[in-house]
């Protein structure tokens, strides 16, 4: 009985994940709940993620297990940094190379987890894409529909036009 | 458009890792996007003090910024996103604002928004939007409380102002009591109205331009409650002759009066004291021979110091007027009985 702690994860549709503690923990939502209700052998649902993706999130969770997990509330002035860098690791590059459906359901998924260096993956992931684009690109790369009339793109352009990049 | 990309907490986390141009692309993508994306982006910018100011109050004599005096601004559209501007980007604006001594405003500036904006930065920060702004100069129509309002600080020593109305004046004078501590100079002129201008509230006032349209008793009294007042250039109209008695200028040296009607003058006058005055002028004030004997006698009479008083450009009004009668009445004299009987009615 050397293991490790291990809890069950239930997906949307049903399908159970048997991991080791500290995997299930990388999410904050387990790590309160498995708090909240003690050690348990019922497995813990996650209605709102389905097998495939949950099986992407425990992937992630399991490469970074031993990472330091973020201060809860980090100095504000390091989040300005992390906010500012967009590389990502070779392993987390290759991990998110997934298509546009798989990468904005991990984005959700971590997000009602409250996996936020996934999270942040994921979102910087989504950055890179918009990168360099025009709103007409952008809107044809995720099938967003303008609803703007051109007077009031011309009026967006002229409130914004006079603050320069830092 | 898949449901990550409508949830608020999500697309603002995927704008906070681009830069300003992407994130104004954003904007332009869809109206649900726009406003954080326009507000990520001014975490993002530099808020150009050249480009706040011009859309704040069009800039005269800030060369020492190397700003144009150019007036550039669409106000009636501006709106300012940076909601989420921090306490450090703010210190750092004012320490720019702060090298701002000389402000003037050139016409009505302000946009709704950005007098919110201000008033709420400046609530929360603190401090003086100009700490160290000497002087403030509004032009015609440039009267705008929000903006003076903004201009104001304890540091400011010059307040020039000119206006149509009565009302705009007021409420600015109300906004310049507790900051007119240091004011030394005041210069006002009014087509309209008049002003609660108050002497008392100037503690450091020591010259004084004033003109308006619209003037009593009670606001000479007010003018000569500014207790250092050493020089005093004034032109005001009064429908009715004033009763004034016992207003005293304790340290006024120099006087200037100029397009007076005479009687409000000699009331003025003859019911003040001004016990430092050395010179006066008056300047097309239409004072006959006698009353400005007699003025140059009550001025002597209440200053020891009192070295002359000087009548400019009266001869239209007075000596003009008896050598064009006497023309006339060499040439016609019905015309000079007719003239005589006018002399003699209305002591021409």
């Amino acid at each position: 009985m050397s293991a490790a702690p291990q809890v069950t994860l239930e997906s949307s549709d049903g399908e159970k994940f048997k991991v080791d503690k500290e995997v299930a923990e990388r999410s904050v939502l387990i790590k309160n709940m498995i708090e909240d209700v003690g050690e348990s052998d019922n497995p813990i649902p996650l209605p709102n993620v389905n097998a495939s993706v949950l099986k992407k999130v425990l992937e992630y969770c399991e490469h970074h297990r031993g990472d330091p997990l973020p201060a809860a509330d980090a100095d504000p002035s390091n989040d300005d940094n992390r906010k500012r860098a967009t590389e990502i690791s070779d392993w987390d590059q290759k991990f998110i190379q997934v298509d546009q459906e798989m990468l904005f359901e991990i984005i959700l998924a971590a997000n009602y987890m409250d996996i936020k260096p996934l999270l942040d993956v994921g979102c910087k992931t989504v950055a890179n894409m918009i990168k360099g684009k025009t709103p007409e690109e952008i809107r044809k790369l995720f099938n967003i529909v303008n609803d703007f009339t051109p007077e009031e793109e011309a009026q967006i352009k002229k409130e914004n036009e006079w603050a320069e990049d830092r | 458009m898949h449901d990550a990309l409508r949830i608020p907490e999500l697309f603002v986390n995927i704008f906070s890792f681009l830069n300003a141009s992407d994130l104004l692309s954003c904007a332009l993508v869809c109206k649900l996007w726009s406003e954080d994306a326009q507000i990520a982006r001014w975490k993002v910018c530099n808020v150009t003090l050249k480009a706040l100011l011009q859309r704040l109050a069009p800039l005269d004599g800030l060369d020492e910024l190397g700003l144009p005096d150019e007036v550039n601004g669409q106000y009636s559209t501006l709106r300012i996103n940076f909601k989420d501007i921090s306490s450090q980007d703010w210190e750092g604006f004012l320490s720019t604002t702060g090298q701002v001594t000389h402000l003037h405003v050139t016409r009505p500036c302000l946009h709704p928004s950005s007098v919110t904006l201000l008033q709420s930065l400046l609530s929360t920060y603190g401090g003086d939007l100009f700490p160290n702004l000497k002087s403030l100069e509004l032009d015609f129509d440039a009267i705008e409380v929000p903006t003076v309002g903004f201009a104001l600080s304890p540091s400011l020593r010059t307040f020039k102002a000119t206006s149509y109305g009565y009302d705009d004046l007021g409420a600015i004078f109300y906004r310049l009591h507790p900051h007119s501590t240091n004011i030394d100079t005041v210069d006002l002129w009014m087509e309209r109205g008049s002003s609660r201008f108050q002497g008392q509230f100037y503690p450091n006032l020591r010259i004084l331009k004033y003109a308006c349209k619209s003037f009593t008793g009670e606001a000479w009294a007010a003018l000569a409650d500014a207790p250092l007042l050493e020089d005093l250039d004034i032109s005001v109209y009064m429908s009715d002759i004033p009763i004034v008695h016992d207003v005293t200028f304790p340290a006024l040296k120099r006087l200037h009066m100029e397009d007076m009607e005479a009687g409000l003058t000699l009331a003025l006058m003859l019911g003040s004291h001004m016990p430092v005055l050395e010179a006066a002028s008056m300047e097309e004030i239409p004072l006959r021979k006698h009353h400005q004997s007699g003025l140059r006698q009550h001025l002597a009479d209440n200053s020891p110091v009192f070295k002359g008083i000087a009548f400019v450009d009266v001869e239209e009004t007075d000596e003009g007027h008896r050598s064009l009668i006497g023309t006339l009445l060499a040439v016609h004299p019905l015309l000079g009985f007719f003239l005589s009987m006018l002399r003699f009615l209305f002591g021409l």
